[in-house]
């Protein structure tokens, strides 16, 4: 017990560098990109040109006069408080907009990892029980198709069978849980058929292991083998390949937000990227890497509870 | 009660040929008896125990007979088998420190041979502890609670008995019990097998190249070779009286006795020799040993295959 407590902890404190690095990179982000946030936040508007005292007096303003690293305190002593800072374009806060959208985001990345997950399993075992088989050979081949397919390639499809040929789906909007199975199917398919792949591999890898032979000879069957002590040591590469996915879709998925018109945080980092909003997308880039990051915590703490050697082992 | 194999064969499919493991051995086994299966490394022992419990790889093809009881074995499908392994017959994997499940808390794969026989969580896991008290483990609960690279190698071993002794099997097949262990736990091995065996009244089959062990625990000793049996006798006599040159060979390399090494060395299964399989390394080799295969001679409660016994 102790040492799992010691193990969290660690996992802990490793994660606190990590963070900061994170902030770093953000606020760097800012200052290597090209193109002066004082002038674009100036002539925001098109038919008015501003003069040279207007744009030093919104430098001024904005503190972009000051030694970096006094512009780095000053925007991370605002983080911890909770202020991302507002946007250059429309003045509103970072922070606001992005909780306002996040839970279309959430709802997104968490069906997709429920999808992944659940297909992940069921496929990953249906495959290794009938190895071979023509189940096997033939699911094996529809999953390198499925893979290989971009997400939205598999959106626009989803789009032509099932908003315009069967109008069972809408196209787009956020409106009711109806809007978000097509978007998410279209980020979660690629993924899931990633984990089941890599499951059946690492479930047959461990059917090798001896301790299969123990289980075998206390007479369990082959899905008992597999439910009960197969999985739980076979399980590890698929949890960290789907935590990655599920990371990488809390930063919202740009293409597939836009395809179906989803706002989520993928299009607004889009709109910030293409307007040149530093601020916004320091607090983009700062929101997705702390969500992955702890994403990825709760991903290594899954591995060391299935896998007692991580947890004790030290 | 008996276990009798009858002409089989395990032949494996590898892409470099075929694999004879196992070559037309007969043998009839009585649980009256501790048996013990001798011989070097690769001479198919543990393909022959693994092959009466159905627990080959899928590219083995076996054909002859297995009867337990006079029920046969070969023919079950793989559900009926189920109800064999662990019930009737349980095994004694080798290498016990990658045997038993890393995963999974050592007293819990106890539990679970008896959660299989229908008992209870509660019942299973009382029975556990008292069986783990019985092999010896001074701290049953701390061991039950344990993962098993958190236990010696010699405690894993006891620990892969308990769960074969769980289901209170009638027959024990142990494959390698000693290997790798050293020459305390080895003795350890012996104690508790020898308290299984006193107490459960299981047959045992162990499947051995530790001649010590098979000396003690044993009470009829099969040598086998290149997949095939070369000599039947009770443990005593085959000991004091080995027949076979290659039996002979086996005691002469004993540390105690010797220690001289055999000369040659086993061929592979893929070119297997003409005639007796042992004659290129046989100081005693002849013409027809050369030309052809011997036939098994019976005479006393011993058997052997040699042509210098015809």
């Amino acid at each position: 017990m102790n040492q799992t407590l010691r193990y969290i902890g660690k996992k802990l404190l490793w994660t606190i560098p990590i963070l900061l690095g994170i902030t770093l990179l953000a606020f760097a982000l800012g200052l290597i990109a090209r193109g002066d946030p004082a002038v674009n936040r100036a002539s925001a508007d098109p038919d008015y040109i501003p003069t040279e005292e207007e744009i030093q007096a919104l430098r001024e303003e904005l503190g972009l006069d000051d030694p970096v690293l006094i512009q780095y305190g000053r925007w991370l002593g605002g983080v911890l408080r909770g202020d991302l800072g507002r946007s250059l374009i429309d003045d509103k806060p970072v922070l606001d907009e992005l909780l306002r959208l996040l839970p279309n985001t959430l709802l997104l990345s968490v069906l997709a990892l429920a999808v992944i997950a659940a297909a992940g399993l069921l496929g990953g075992i249906c495959l290794s029980l009938f190895r071979d088989s023509f189940l096997d050979v033939a699911g094996r081949v529809v999953l390198v198709f499925l893979m290989s397919v971009p997400g939205f390639c598999m959106a626009y499809f989803m789009i032509w069978l099932f908003a315009q040929k069967l109008r069972v789906l809408p196209t787009s909007g956020a409106d009711g849980p109806e809007n978000f199975i097509m978007p998410c199917l279209a980020v979660a398919i690629g993924s899931a058929c990633v984990v089941i792949r890599l499951l059946r591999s690492s479930i047959l890898g461990e059917m090798g292991k001896n301790y299969v032979l123990t289980a075998q000879a206390k007479g369990l069957r082959r899905g008992q083998i597999i439910l009960r002590h197969v999985l739980r040591n076979a399980l590890t590469p698929s949890v960290t390949y789907a935590a990655n996915a599920f990371g990488g879709l809390l930063g919202g998925s740009m293409i597939t937000e836009s395809v179906f018109s989803i706002p989520g945080i993928g299009s607004y980092a889009l709109t910030a990227i293409s307007k040149r909003d530093y601020t916004a997308i320091q607090g983009y880039v700062l929101f997705t890497g702390f969500a992955f990051v702890l994403v990825c915590l709760l991903a290594d703490l899954i591995c060391a509870w299935l896998n007692p050697k991580i947890r004790l082992g030290g | 009660m008996e276990l009798c194999i009858q002409d089989l064969c395990v032949n494996f499919s590898t892409p470099s040929g075929t694999i004879p493991a196992v070559n037309h051995v007969s043998l009839t086994v009585s649980s009256q008896q501790v048996t013990g299966i001798i011989g070097e490394t690769g001479s198919g022992k543990s393909v022959l125990g693994l092959s009466i419990l159905g627990l080959l790889q899928s590219n083995a093809a076996v054909s002859g007979r297995i009867l337990l009881d006079g029920r046969e074995l070969t023919g079950l499908s793989q559900r009926e088998l189920c109800a064999v392994r662990g019930r009737e017959i349980a095994l004694v994997a080798q290498n016990p420190a990658t045997s038993l499940n890393p995963g999974v808390r050592v007293g819990r794969q106890i539990e679970e041979v008896f959660r299989l026989a229908g008992e209870s969580r509660a019942e299973s896991r009382k029975h556990t502890l008292e069986l783990l008290e019985q092999l010896a483990f001074s701290q049953p609960e701390r061991v039950a609670r344990a993962y098993p690279f958190e236990l010696s190698g010699g405690m894993c071993q006891r620990a892969l008995t308990a769960i074969a002794v769980a289901a209170r099997p009638r027959w024990i097949i142990a494959d390698e019990p000693t290997k790798g262990l050293d020459a305390v736990v080895r003795n350890q091995v012996y104690d508790t097998f020898r308290m299984v065996r006193e107490h459960y009244h299981v047959g045992f089959l162990v499947i051995t190249h530790d001649l010590l062990l098979a000396r003690k625990f044993c009470d009829r000793i099969v040598v086998m070779y290149c997949g095939r049996v070369l000599e039947t006798n009770t443990a005593r006599e085959l000991f004091e009286h080995p027949r076979h040159p290659y039996t002979r060979g086996l005691i002469a390399s004993l540390p105690h006795l010797g220690m001289k090494p055999m000369a040659g060395f086993a061929p592979a299964f893929t070119d297997q020799p003409a005639g007796c399989v042992f004659h290129p390394r046989c100081p005693h080799a002849r013409e027809i040993c050369r030309r052809e295969a011997p036939g098994t001679v019976y005479c006393g409660e011993g058997s052997v295959c040699c042509h210098g016994f015809d």
